[in-house]
């Protein structure tokens, strides 16, 4: 067997986390042991504070582990990297760049050449439907189109791992469920390694293949579950049984 | 980007209106109290027809001396921002820099460049250079720290995107710190272009061969109020048209942000 097939795409071996706080120190993730295979969706979910962004922030490689390690593909996390795209819930897109420069800032950075960026954007344009405000600046775009600019941004540098922190937070609902669905429209039209922060279950159970659930803080698995039904584009699958019989499941185990 | 003259809303019209107003009406009371009703003598405060006929006889000699003043302040101004941008750049950008150049900047900060002026004169004596350097030097110090608070100012979101899309640090430098302090380089370059016009014109004025301050600081001796307050009008005026032309450069350098702008 390859020995690199075997390698989970995202490993954390007893991972810690505690920050120098003005305050004194505080303990987000204490020996967190979690593998991510490639390609997987996988939503953490857990109350609000308990260190979820710090795992996202531990992946990207903004901050280094106090104890354990955090790998991908075999080998400990360093700098951030290309490999690794960011989706935050503020809004991070440049404003001094349109849309399309946006987009293309990525393939940009690392030297692509130009058709290529060219064809890469134009394909996300479409893929999000931003085509008619490539030239806008983000000024004019609304909270949702921004969120689509950045989504997209992050996919254009084809990383092979997409970090999202609680992305559709700031949204309001029907733009959030177009996001969770513009989501997995561009993960099966170009599969990648998804790690997908949020509070929000219905969205969890959505968008993930698998959901881990953790402890208030300081941040431990409490629960690994499998999403037992095949991802969907239609929202109305938020109503099915099934549906809904895990999402209580995992609000119990919340409480 | 920013309000097109066609849309000029009522809050716009009110300060448009507003501002006519307060101009006619203090230059109605300046000619009403000094020509109508003679209450204040023309020594002390000039009529608007004194200063016209003073106006009308240096005539020639005003506009050499306002192209001094402009000039001197203009290249001392663009020499002092962009020098004081660039190092403010470099000091940010690289430790080594900072550590260099931080003590000596900090230690020469306080100093208001006014005192310096004796200094100067003794040193350089009364013609351009002096009057230059320190004007720039004044400059440099307000850019060099605006430069160096906007690039700490700067959302660490956008270095952590960058980073995570590629960029290198050179690379983020460019395409994302640079662009992202241009908004807050702006105050800056106003409060900048004022102590300049203020600095040149106090140099002009403690000894100088030509310039307003200069014409001003020939007519104190001869208690010629009419051409000091001619001098101080012209240097209002320029001063005024430069910061206009200022904000509008600045305003085409930033139709990105969501400033809003001036009518």
């Amino acid at each position: 067997m390859d020995a690199r097939a075997q390698c989970p795409k995202i490993e954390f071996q007893k991972a810690s986390m505690t920050f120098i706080t003005p305050g004194g120190p505080v303990e987000a993730v204490r020996e967190i042991d979690l593998k991510i295979g490639e390609n997987e969706i996988v939503c953490v979910v857990g109350p609000s504070g308990c260190g979820k962004s710090t795992l996202v922030n531990l992946v990207a490689g903004f901050i280094l582990p106090t104890g354990g390690r955090v790998l991908t593909d075999g080998r400990p996390v360093g700098k951030p990297g290309a490999d690794r795209a960011v989706v935050f819930q503020q809004d991070s897109v440049f404003p001094w760049l349109t849309v399309s420069k946006n987009l293309e800032y990525g393939p940009r950075a690392r030297g692509v050449s130009v058709e290529d960026r060219e064809s890469t954007v134009g394909r996300l344009l479409d893929l999000v439907d931003l085509r008619q405000f490539k030239d806008m600046y983000p000024r004019h775009l609304s909270g949702g189109m921004k969120k689509r600019v950045d989504l997209a941004r992050a996919y254009a540098n084809e990383p092979e791992i997409l970090l999202m922190d609680e992305p559709f937070g700031a949204l309001d609902v029907l733009t959030k469920e177009k996001m969770q669905r513009d989501l997995l429209r561009l993960w099966r039209e170009d599969a990648r390694t998804v790690v997908f922060i949020t509070h929000d279950i219905e969205e969890a159970i959505f968008v993930g293949h698998r959901i881990v659930v953790l402890t208030t803080r300081p941040a431990r698995v409490s629960a690994d579950i499998k999403v037992p039904f095949e991802k969907e584009l239609d929202t109305r699958v938020k109503t099915t049984r099934p549906f809904q019989e895990l999402r209580q499941q995992i609000i119990d185990m919340l409480e | 980007m920013g309000f097109s003259t066609g849309e000029m809303t009522r809050t716009n019209r009110i300060r448009r209106y507003t501002s006519i107003v307060t101009i006619v009406v203090a230059l109605v009371a300046w000619y009403l109290l000094t020509t109508q009703f003679h209450l204040i003598p023309s020594l002390f405060f000039p009529s608007p027809k004194d200063v016209i006929d003073n106006l009308v006889m240096v005539r020639s000699s005003i506009v050499e001396h306002t192209a001094y003043t402009l000039g001197r302040v203009l290249l001392s101004y663009v020499a002092g921002c962009a020098l004081g941008v660039g190092i403010g750049l470099l000091m940010s950008r690289f430790k080594a820099v900072f550590g260099l150049l931080e003590p000596p900047i900090e230690a020469l900060r306080p100093i208001p460049p006014v005192a310096l002026i004796p200094f100067f004169i003794l040193w350089f004596g009364i013609g351009n250079f002096g009057k230059i350097l320190l004007t720039g030097l004044g400059c440099f110090m307000v850019m060099c720290i605006t430069t160096l608070e906007a690039v700490r100012n700067v959302p660490k979101i956008y270095i952590h995107a960058a980073q995570s899309l590629g960029a290198t640090e050179d690379h983020c430098y460019r395409t994302v710190v640079m662009p992202a302090i241009v908004p807050e380089l702006i105050p800056g370059l106003r409060v900048a272009l004022a102590g300049a016009f203020g600095l040149m014109i106090a140099s002009e004025l403690m000894g100088a061969q030509q310039g307003l301050g200069f014409l001003i600081m020939v007519a104190r001796r001869s208690l010629n109020t009419q051409t000091i307050l001619l001098g101080i009008i012209i240097i209002g005026l320029v001063a005024f048209s430069t910061d206009r032309l200022l904000g509008y450069l600045t305003s085409r350098a930033t139709g990105w942000t969501e400033r809003v702008e001036r009518s």
